[in-house]
């Protein structure tokens, strides 16, 4: 087939390519030539589509915001997961390797494993951190309610007509408890109602046994009354305290 | 590229190495890379697809598939990663496609057939080439080509939209296409 013959032919196929089966086309394509005439005009066109867009932006705030918006809930755990590792994990030296380590989902499995395992061993200690933080705050609650500070004497501030210990046991507890809100984050319910209580004064009881390892995710607002927070724990479904004298009972 | 938009992209990947080297990604990185790079991905993805649609499908994917962490980048080279991942998934979107629509369409679908993986130099064949087009192409010529095969109009569509002949438009087109083999042929640049 000459050169002028190929060309014509291509041009007329390409108009009209229906009348072609896949089969038949890909034995036209098996035509070194003809292969080859059909790259390099595939070459043209996209050498045209750049040069007609290599000047024209996209909006990309505009795409950001949509990805965002879809992406919503990974977004959120990826900002979380940031701000733990980035104070438990101290930044290694850097391989020697400026190539790609991996190319999409095709890369070695391998490479995904160690990543996978690595990933795992950060998760744990993260877990590790974050259960002990957990205990540490517990304990620091129960001290701070069995050993009140020993009241300074107050010689400056003479003028101080309503001290503190005069009010209701209550009240002193969201007094001396700092108001930043704690953050129960996949706790079991017993550990979390024996803080609760213990900042209250108030003892706790399992009914159900069952309900001491329910675990949940809950913000204390530590400026909330005992029967307030008792109220928010409630709206979980599977949660009923109800407070009886000096006595949390979980039913 | 500037010397700028080096250093800029080096400040950058500096900030990642931390969470690529735990193989963790997280929200403003993501956020990062997504407004430093998009414009490129979606241009690369364009020149590959020719569909607005498709192409913002693909970017959107490859920034996704970084979010699940089932890809771990080096922050090193994030550029070339996010490039590369872009072509790659275009090639997975057009091996998909039916023989008849990537022939009609001219779509590049074969790996092997890409000039080259890396896109800055791919993109300097391209404007090579257009400097030649330039050159050497009829504006009649240059106009033909893109509605044919950009605006994928046939031939008899092209004819009618510049109000000439559908012998014309076969005409100028054969003689596009002669004069880009011949670019292609004499400069022994193998696609």
């Amino acid at each position: 087939m000459t050169e002028d013959k190929r060309i014509e032919w291509l041009l007329e196929l390409q108009d009209h390519p229906e009348r072609l089966t896949d089969e038949q086309l890909q034995q036209i394509l098996a035509d070194d030539e003809m292969r080859q005439l059909v790259q390099q005009l595939g070459f043209a066109k996209r050498a045209f589509k750049h040069e007609a867009f290599k000047n024209d932006t996209p909006d990309v705030e505009g795409e950001w915001e949509k990805f965002a918006a879809c992406h919503a809930n990974e977004l959120t755990n990826a900002a979380r997961a940031e701000g733990k590792l980035a104070c438990t994990m101290p930044c290694k030296a850097e391989e020697d390797e400026s190539q790609l380590v991996a190319l999409d989902e095709e890369k070695p499995k391998s490479h995904f494993l160690i990543y996978l395992f690595r990933h795992k061993i950060a998760a744990s200690f993260i877990g590790v951190l974050l259960a002990s933080g957990i205990a540490f705050a517990a304990i620091q609650v129960v001290r701070n309610i069995s050993t009140p500070k020993p009241q300074q004497p107050t010689t400056e501030q003479t003028t101080d007509i309503d001290p503190v210990t005069s009010l209701p046991a209550d009240t002193v507890q969201t007094d001396t408890i700092s108001v930043e809100p704690y953050i129960f984050n996949n706790v079991p319910l017993d550990s979390m109602l024996t803080a609760i209580a213990t900042a209250h004064g108030v003892g706790v009881e399992f009914e159900n046994e069952a309900a001491r390892h329910l675990r949940f995710h809950f913000v204390w607002k530590r400026e909330d009354s005992l029967s307030r927070v008792v109220e928010k724990l409630n709206t979980f479904e599977t949660v009923n305290i109800v407070e009886e004298d000096k006595k949390l009972v979980v039913r | 590229m500037t010397r700028n938009e080096m250093t800029n992209e080096r400040v950058q990947s500096d900030v990642r190495i931390n969470s690529a080297e735990r193989g963790e990604i997280g929200r403003s990185q993501i956020e990062s890379l997504f407004k430093t790079h998009y414009t490129q991905m979606y241009h690369l993805a364009l020149t590959l697809l020719f569909d607005e649609a498709e192409s913002k499908d693909v970017v959107s994917d490859v920034f996704a598939s970084l979010l699940s962490g089932k890809v771990v980048m080096r922050a090193d080279n994030a550029k070339a990663f996010l490039l590369a991942s872009v072509r790659h998934r275009c090639m997975n979107v057009l091996q998909h496609k039916q023989v008849q629509e990537r022939f009609a369409r001219l779509l590049t679908e074969d790996t092997d057939t890409l000039v080259s993986d890396n896109t800055v130099e791919e993109q300097m064949q391209m404007e090579e080439l257009m400097c030649y087009v330039r050159e050497n192409f009829s504006s009649l010529e240059q106009q033909i080509f893109r509605l044919r095969y950009l605006r994928e109009m046939t031939c008899q569509e092209v004819a009618e939209a510049l109000n000439v002949s559908r012998q014309t438009v076969h005409t100028h087109l054969k003689q596009s296409v002669e004069k880009i083999r011949k670019y292609f042929n004499s400069n022994s640049k193998a696609i």
